[in-house]
């Protein structure tokens, strides 16, 4: 298990068709993106005053604290209850998580409707909201 | 219906939360009662007087600067009322009609709507930036300095009465009544109460109003239900309305009287009192973590 954790150059093939199809995903994705930075959110979302929150507020947290879920257990699993043998299952866990974060605070972001004023909770707070516990947690 | 669907699931969804917390909104609420001032105003709507004339609208879009066509075309226009609608980015408040259907001679009924201002608002409660603020006068205001457009107050509000300006890329607005907190307190009335040419529209001290709604329903039983909506719903609202037939008859949404953020905030508030629960689950953790260690250099040892 030792040599798992030792840095190694990659020497598969980066492109290979599965990261093809996931380019032209983020490539559609990206053209979306300007258009709902240029044009609002009501240019690229159905959204209303009766449907507040989409699809994609679901599965931009959903997915993305689900991504970060496995970093915990894992962690938990080597680092307190210290079953040292999953430590090469840990460090890709814990990447998979910080990534799974920053998904959800970048996704979270572009659905905001004042998205530059992403970082207001950090000092106007409500400890009513449970959406402020939320955006904490998430920014920590 | 979508809109009672959303509501639904919502309460479901709250319910849920709430008896995995085991925690009851009793308390927060009676909290909330015992600090009202008693000077809070309101706006009584007595529903068997309205007419439709739709000047209110158009007064509201005049002290709000929005886009407005003149008002002869407001109280001339009958035909907006063959569908329901809803406040929006541009009308901060709408009129709807509804056939009597308890005599079908009677003339028809007429319902203004915006927004209530909540004794206990959950737009307020909600807000993650707390970019509400519930005035003495019972207003309930927004402030876009601190909004960051989540839109979490127009999933929470009971009315569904804040709406976003979702055609806007750079500072896209919150909009809902401001109960013309500018026009108030300066001693105006508001905008739609001033223009309103029958009266049915009555701005006041919100006990005042009560008593007033109470004696019209003494004196003309036969006119008015039994029933003024906004005194209990939800904790009590600013506005309040008189009705000659059932409310839900009126698409009124029916609400419960506990107050509509009480149970989310209870479970909140519980979760993090004193800091405790965190503190005692990072203890745990730690407890564990110190234990499986010990255990194991025991092992090496041996």
């Amino acid at each position: 298990m030792e040599h798992l954790l030792k840095p190694t150059p990659l020497k598969n093939k980066f492109i290979t068709p599965g990261v093809m199809v996931l380019i032209v995903l983020a490539v559609n994705g990206f053209i979306f993106l300007a258009i709902r930075l240029l044009y609002g959110l009501g240019a690229v979302t159905n959204l209303d005053a009766q449907h507040p929150w989409g699809i994609w507020i679901a599965i931009d947290v959903a997915c993305g604290v689900a991504l970060a879920a496995g970093g915990f257990t894992t962690a938990a699993l080597g680092h307190v209850i210290h079953r040292d043998k999953y430590e090469a299952l840990i460090r890709p866990a814990l990447l998979t998580a910080m990534l799974g974060y920053t998904f959800v605070a970048f996704g979270v972001m572009i659905d905001l409707g004042r998205w530059y004023y992403i970082w207001h909770p950090l000092i106007y707070w409500n400890g009513n909201s449970p959406l402020f516990e939320v955006g904490i947690c998430v920014m920590f | 219906m979508a809109v009672q669907n959303r509501r639904d699931f919502l309460k479901s969804a709250t319910f849920i939360g709430a008896s995995v917390a085991g925690l009851s909104a009793k308390k927060v609420h009676a909290e909330i009662k015992e600090s009202n001032p008693g000077d809070r105003m309101g706006v009584l709507v007595d529903t068997t007087v309205c007419i439709g004339c739709r000047s209110c609208e158009w007064a509201c879009k005049d002290a709000h600067s929005l886009e407005t066509d003149t008002l002869q075309s407001y109280q001339n226009n009958r035909s907006v009322f063959k569908e329901e609608r809803r406040p929006s980015d541009k009308a901060l408040t709408v009129v709807n009609e509804y056939n009597n259907e308890i005599n079908s001679s009677n003339l028809p009924i007429d319902v203004k709507v915006q927004c209530m201002h909540c004794e206990d608002p959950a737009c307020l409660s909600s807000c993650i930036v707390d970019a509400f603020t519930k005035h003495e006068d019972g207003t309930v205001t927004w402030d876009g300095d601190k909004c960051i457009g989540c839109r979490y107050c127009m999933v929470a509000c009971p009315f569904q009465i804040p709406v976003f300006e979702y055609s806007k890329a750079i500072q896209p607005n919150i909009l809902k009544c401001d109960f013309c907190y500018d026009r108030t307190k300066e001693g105006l009335l508001p905008a739609c109460v001033e223009i309103c040419p029958v009266e049915a529209l009555t701005y006041g001290k919100r006990d005042e109003l009560i008593s007033i709604a109470k004696s019209r329903i003494k004196v003309k039983p036969e006119k008015y239900i039994n029933h003024i909506y906004g005194e209990y719903e939800v904790g009590g609202t600013s506005w309040m309305y008189l009705s000659g037939i059932d409310y839900s008859k009126l698409n009124f949404v029916l609400l419960s009287n506990e107050s509509a953020p009480g149970v989310s905030r209870e479970i909140q508030h519980g979760l993090f009192k004193y800091f405790v629960p965190p503190l005692a689950i990072y203890a745990l953790l730690g407890g564990i973590m110190w234990i499986t260690k010990k255990k194991e250099t025991n092992e090496e040892e041996l």
